[in-house]
């Protein structure tokens, strides 16, 4: 049997366990490790088991260690917490409170302010996993308790997530950035426009669907008289505050993107504290209950990157970039398959893994078909996002079905959004057709 | 007929990802097929902090280690990741390779990690890139921000500068931001990376040129290998550090120009490089406590190199770089 | 069982605080003292596997590895508990092969001198056993939970929702 057969037979494995509810952790993580060791038992044409068992737990190890003991990943936990504390601190049904009533005639009214709020959020963060987690925490179980739709209340902040790469501050853009040289701050300007039009359209998605179907999102009947609005509206100062007050730091100089995190959480636990809503005897029960959906999340993430390194091995991604360069094909059909090969990626694999296993070998290519780089960029980086929300391993929705307490299936989070999906390909079709959307900020900003 | 698993910590860009590429394409050039090698880029299979023990281990069959990240596990590769006498970065290699390759003790222990030693790279001396007013002279040290990614920043700690602990894919935007305003930087990654274009002055800091980095190989899989093909490999590993070498310096070069046309370039006094040579002495001390905790002679060992890097400097003056003479 | 994981969730929660502290501290640090926390990033690795691991047992414990449920539901029960007990055992074999790693790798750094760079030098084998523990009580629970189930699937009774 060839290495990729053994990249494509793991994948099918993988699929087959997922489909019969073994767990999602055990399924990648169990695959991975057992073809990681036949690869390593049988690479020199003799069976060598007893090398292969210690070169497959140092693998092991190496790859769930380094994601876990990372400094960049530590804003992940704290979001999340921050999710939690900032709801017990009032801060985020204020919020809440304040959509319904003012956007109360908008169909989904309190889905497209949390796709918006989606959007605010990813200005402070870096990750869609840090953004679909918090989000989730805060967004969904208001949307849960105002009667929507569980699919609607998730499937909308499971897209809303994925504009945490595509609107700056972005890792995926850094890493996209020291693959090809290009500059950072022209990718961040770069993805701004398409992050917005990804947020219009998913509330274009939100206003059709409610439109259609309105009993997934019941609109208040009572009518607010327009003091109350503005009554409920001050209400929402704390949160304005928070959210001001991390723009700044980042923008302004004090902190970076992941140090954030921090920032926020201490804010919104004193604020709390302040209001009389949080005890500091409190805390350390809050947080208890936070950390085990971390864990879980986390456990996901180290098997993901084990299978990456197992992808690595077989060369599979090798092969499937591969077929492009064989072919002698015109530049159009070139991104199409380009798109093809990043959605069968991301099926499976987290962004970051798709990334250094694709870009060595993809990026002479595009350079050969003198595409321009930046744009090529903001095209990859929104195929990734729209592999976090694909199943069936879609990373964000796993997150979103963590953080939720009250247990929504990930099948319904994955019905909800095929919608989603639909105008996240319309958008990446604009995408690839007028550069210009990516293009026209970094050039009016040099 | 084999395949070796290469494994690169870094991206496929820049003169290191070129000697990378070189090393692969030789091995499989050179053998004639017999032993091919399947490059993979940006630690798809193993960061650099795990890069050492998963080399030995057999993860990958070739791949590069970095001093700073297993200092105290090979403290004689980190050597050349201190400030030591500065010497030119193709005489570092030269020096490093012959002391990695003849040396018994640094044999037995690449032998204890289970490693074969196949090719070193030395980096351009380190400089000092700021936003801003930037660093005239040690005055301005004091309350300055500057991005700490390592240990080459801890000198200006020392003398009392705003050290601002950050992962280096970071420093870009700390800098737009006004978060760092200055950064320990090489001339080549600071155009690559594009931090030129947020810079106003570069300070030279006289700083020697490292070569803690080296390709290395598992040595089960290079035992397995015909002795030939051993003898092939050994040769692109030489041959590699002259690819590298001329490469580094001509895009050195090149860099340091793109950052002489917009940038103040700023020279230091002699008491002041003095200055920064006596602060970097506590750095040597601990490396030589992290020598003799895997048993080994730091004073022994660094006299040694010295003398190499004074045979090499010699071989330099008087024939010329091996790429002038092409 | 129950107490230990309690300990170990109270643990990380004290991880996170600490965490926020420590980063909060370094901001307030360089702007007021200018100069920040020494060796803070190295803290912040460390402190993150309590902060993710440690919870790792309790979150076994309540079932807390989320599945994919949509085509399942329609197997019938049996098949279903039958299936439960191939969960567990998938789960233990990576659980397991994380806690051998980790024991290798612990055993590794605890015999010799390595330790991490920069003003404190901090040693690198705590990580590793925080690992080690971890993982090592998330075993122990997915053992009960393999038991609890294969009685399950014997006896043809539900298994319990949370252990
Ligand atoms: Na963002
Ligand atoms: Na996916």
């Amino acid at each position: 049997m060839d290495l990729a057969t053994v990249g494509y037979v793991s994948c099918a494995a993988v699929i087959f366990l997922l489909a019969i509810r073994v767990p999602i952790s055990f399924a990648i993580g169990g695959v991975a490790v057992t073809a990681i060791f036949v690869v390593f038992a049988f690479r020199t044409g003799t069976f060598m088991p007893e090398r292969a068992f210690w070169t497959t737990l140092s693998l092991a190890f190496s790859s769930s260690f380094d994601l876990v003991h990372s400094y960049d990943l530590s804003m992940i936990p704290l979001f999340i917490a921050l999710g939690h504390i900032a709801y017990k601190a009032g801060i985020t049904t204020e919020i809440y409170e304040a959509a319904r009533v003012w956007l109360a005639r908008l169909p989904g009214g309190v889905a497209i302010a949390s796709i918006a709020g989606c959007g605010g959020f990813s200005a402070i963060s870096g990750s869609s996993i840090a953004c679909a987690s918090t989000m989730g925490r805060i967004c969904t179980p208001e949307m849960l308790r105002l009667n929507y739709d569980p699919r609607l209340a998730t499937a909308s902040v499971a897209a809303g997530g994925t504009l945490g790469s595509l609107i700056p501050p972005s890792v995926l853009f850094i890493i996209y950035g020291i693959f090809t040289e290009s500059s950072i701050s022209q990718l961040f300007l770069a993805g701004f426009l398409p992050g917005v039009i990804s947020m219009l359209g998913y509330a274009l998605v939100v206003v059709l669907w409610v439109k259609r179907d309105p009993a997934i999102a019941p609109r208040p009947a009572e009518i607010v008289p327009f003091r109350q609005k503005m009554m409920v509206g001050l209400r929402c100062w704390p949160a304005v505050l928070l959210f001001m007050t991390v723009i700044g730091g980042i923008y302004g100089g004090f902190f970076t993107a992941t140090e954030a995190a921090a920032i926020s959480l201490m804010f919104a636990t004193i604020l709390g504290i302040f209001r009389g809503l949080i005890r500091v005897r409190d805390i350390i029960p809050l947080l208890r209950e936070t950390m085990a959906t971390t864990g879980a999340i986390f456990f996901i993430a180290a098997c993901a990157k084990i299978f990456v390194a197992l992808i690595a091995l077989t060369g599979l991604s090798n092969s499937l970039v591969g077929l492009l360069d064989n072919a002698a094909i015109g530049p159009w059909l070139f991104i199409a398959m380009v798109c093809l090969i990043y959605l069968v990626l991301g099926m499976f694999l987290d962004p970051v893994g798709i990334m250094v296993l694709t870009l060595p070998l993809m990026i002479p290519m595009v350079e050969s078909y003198d595409m321009n780089l930046i744009w090529f960029g903001v095209v990859v980086v929104k195929l990734l996002e729209i592999g976090l929300i694909t199943p069936p391993v879609g990373l964000n929705v796993f997150v979103l079905a963590s953080v939720l307490e009250d247990k929504v299936d990930i099948g319904k989070i994955f019905s909800g959004l095929w919608r989603f999906l639909g105008i996240d390909l319309v958008v990446l079709g604009f995408l690839i057709a007028i550069p210009a959307l990516s293009l026209y900020l970094p050039a009016t900003m040099n | 007929q084999m395949t070796l698993i290469a494994n690169e910590p870094g991206p496929n860009r820049g003169v290191r990802a070129e000697a990378v590429n070189y090393i692969a394409e030789q091995i499989g050039e050179r053998t004639g097929g017999d032993v091919q090698v399947e490059q993979n880029w940006g630690g798809a299979l193993f960061k650099t902090s795990a890069a050492l023990q998963s080399l030995g281990m057999g993860v990958a069959d070739l791949g590069v280690i970095i001093g700073a990240y297993s200092a105290s596990e090979f403290p004689e590769l980190q050597m050349a990741g201190l400030q030591l006498k500065p010497a030119h970065p193709w005489v570092m290699m030269q020096a490093m390779y012959e002391l990695f390759t003849t040396n018994e003790q640094i044999q037995q222990r690449l032998a204890d990690m289970n490693i074969e030693y196949i090719s070193t790279y030395a980096l351009t001396p380190g400089i000092m890139a700021c936003s801003g007013e930037g660093i005239r002279s040690l005055d301005d040290v004091p309350g300055t921000k500057f991005a700490h990614t390592g240990s080459s920043t801890d000198i200006f700690g020392e003398l009392g500068g705003n050290l601002v602990s950050m992962p280096i894919y970071d420093v870009y935007q700390g800098m737009e931001t006004g978060l760092v305003e200055c950064s320990v930087t090489y001339a080549y990654y600071a155009v690559a990376s594009k931090l030129n274009e947020l810079t106003d002055t570069v300070t030279d800091l006289h700083l020697s040129s490292l070569a803690s980095l080296a390709t290395v190989m598992n040595k089960d899989t290079y035992d397995s290998l015909s002795p030939e093909d051993q003898e092939t490999i050994k040769q692109v590993g030489r041959d590699a550090m002259d690819f590298y070498g001329e490469r580094l310096m001509a895009s050195d070069i090149k860099a340091m120009e793109t950052l002489a046309a917009d940038n103040d370039m700023i020279e230091l006094t002699d008491a002041e490089y003095a200055r920064i040579h006596e602060l970097a002495q506590p750095s040597i001390d601990k490396w030589k406590a992290d020598m003799s905790a895997v048993g080994s002679d730091g004073d022994a060992t660094m006299a040694e190199l010295y003398q190499l890097i004074d045979k090499w400097t010699a071989v330099m003056e008087s024939q010329g770089l091996p790429w002038d003479h092409n | 069982m129950k107490r230990i994981e309690h300990v170990l969730d109270t643990m990380a929660a004290v991880s996170i605080v600490l965490l926020c502290i420590l980063i909060t501290a370094n901001i307030f640090a360089r702007e007021v003292i200018k100069t920040g926390v020494p060796d803070i990033i190295i803290m912040v690795q460390e402190l993150m596997i309590p902060a993710i691991l440690f919870p790792l047992a309790s979150a076994t414990a309540a079932r807390g590895h989320i599945a994919i449920e949509v085509i399942a539901n329609y197997f019938p029960a049996p098949l279903k508990r039958w299936i439960a007990v191939l969960a567990v055992l998938i789960g233990l074999l990576i659980a397991t092969v994380l806690l051998m790693a980790g024991w290798m790798e612990f055993w590794k750094t605890v015999h010799s001198n390595a330790h991490y760079g920069g003003t404190f030098m901090w040693p690198k084998w705590p990580g590793r056993a925080l690992f080690v523990l971890a993982i090592g009580f998330c075993v122990l629970r997915l053992l009960h939970v393999l038991w609890v189930d294969l009685r399950a699937a014997i006896s043809g009774r539900p298994a319990p929702e949370t252990l």
